[in-house]
């Protein structure tokens, strides 16, 4: 490793030569330096994608292959005593796996960058958005700001947020989306996440919810860091679970 | 000509103490290696008696240097024991 006068650090590979003529002396000894930063640089962004790659499998593998598993034991009781309501638990199953397939695919395309980043009029995302999950009571506190993002992602962001406090809170929980400095928050009046999981939530698989998938909240951690956005779990005004979304261009 | 045009980064170094003081020590050549790793301070006190002659133009541009002589008087800057 060196350093340049302007503080940067390169990876070199450094040679020595010695001419014939000192090999006795060594008072001639040429050095030669081949900067391999940037083959770092690649080796470490590919380190990152075999990291994310093993996360994936380790995912697939340990929650695929339960419900998978119970469908099948479902089939085979079916088989043996004929009884119908065997199938009925296999297909609860089956549609369980096909929720995680779809969460998990939604989960590696959010790794990637963002697309065509546009100015979003940041209220009808949301009603729209809100519309969209069952039982979802959400409230735009006015006036939200116009933000630049990719529309589908910021979509996905919001109605994996507004899934987490119904599958959490229920049909009776509300939920309020309001405006921050810079960026936007949403909050509901469920029962809150406890200070010691804040950080936890965001990470792929974590679930307190039995009927839940526990890659919601990883999907959304990708979304805003596609963004360079940030995002953090707090408490909301009533109790509930806070997530604010900073560091957002707001264009108005 | 070739030394200070020579697009990779070129140093000219004279290690003529640094070998007197490797062979006061009187260890096997086989050995260098061996003992160097389990007395990291010797590499220290090596490294002090290398001697920097020169550094051919693209160095002085790599490392971001004022000048040649900028680079010749401040090397352990840039190439520290790691190095």
């Amino acid at each position: 490793m060196a350093k340049t006068f302007d503080g940067e650090r390169r990876h070199q590979i450094l040679e020595l030569y010695v001419p014939d003529a000192y090999t006795e002396t060594y008072d001639r000894v040429y050095m030669t330096g081949t900067d391999i930063t940037d083959l770092k640089s690649r080796e470490q962004e590919l380190q990152r994608e075999r990291d994310r790659l093993d996360e994936f499998a380790s995912i697939v593998s340990h929650d695929l292959r339960n419900p998978l598993g119970v469908a099948q034991g479902r089939i085979s009781l079916a088989r043996e005593d004929g009884n119908i309501e065997h199938l009925a638990a296999a297909a609860r199953s089956i549609d369980r796996s096909l929720e995680l397939i779809n969460d998990l695919l939604s989960l590696a395309r959010a790794g990637k960058e963002v697309g065509d980043v546009v100015p979003i009029p940041l209220a009808a995302v949301v009603r729209d958005c809100g519309a969209q999950v069952d039982g979802a009571d959400v409230t735009v506190c006015d006036p939200l700001p116009t933000i630049r993002a990719d529309r589908r992602r910021l979509s996905e962001l919001l109605e994996n947020l507004i899934r987490n406090a119904v599958e959490h809170g229920g049909s009776d929980v509300s939920i309020a989306v309001g405006g921050l400095d810079a960026g936007f928050y949403i909050e509901d009046d469920g029962e809150g996440i406890p200070p010691d999981d804040r950080d936890a939530v965001f990470e792929p698989g974590f679930s307190t919810n039995a009927d839940g998938t526990g890659f919601g909240l990883g999907i959304v951690r990708q979304i805003t860091d596609a963004h360079r956005w940030d995002v953090r779990a707090t408490s909301g005004s009533d109790g509930g679970a806070r997530f604010e979304i900073t560091g957002v261009d707001c264009v108005s | 000509m070739l030394f200070e045009n020579n697009p990779i980064v070129i140093w000219e170094h004279d290690f003529s103490e640094a070998k007197s003081y490797l062979d006061s020590l009187s260890i096997e050549s086989t050995d260098v290696e061996a003992y160097l790793n389990s007395h990291p301070s010797e590499v220290a006190a090596l490294f002090d008696k290398v001697k920097t002659i020169d550094v051919n133009r693209n160095a002085v541009e790599y490392y971001n240097a004022k000048s040649k002589e900028h680079l010749l008087a401040n090397v352990d800057q840039v190439l520290d024991e790691e190095a």
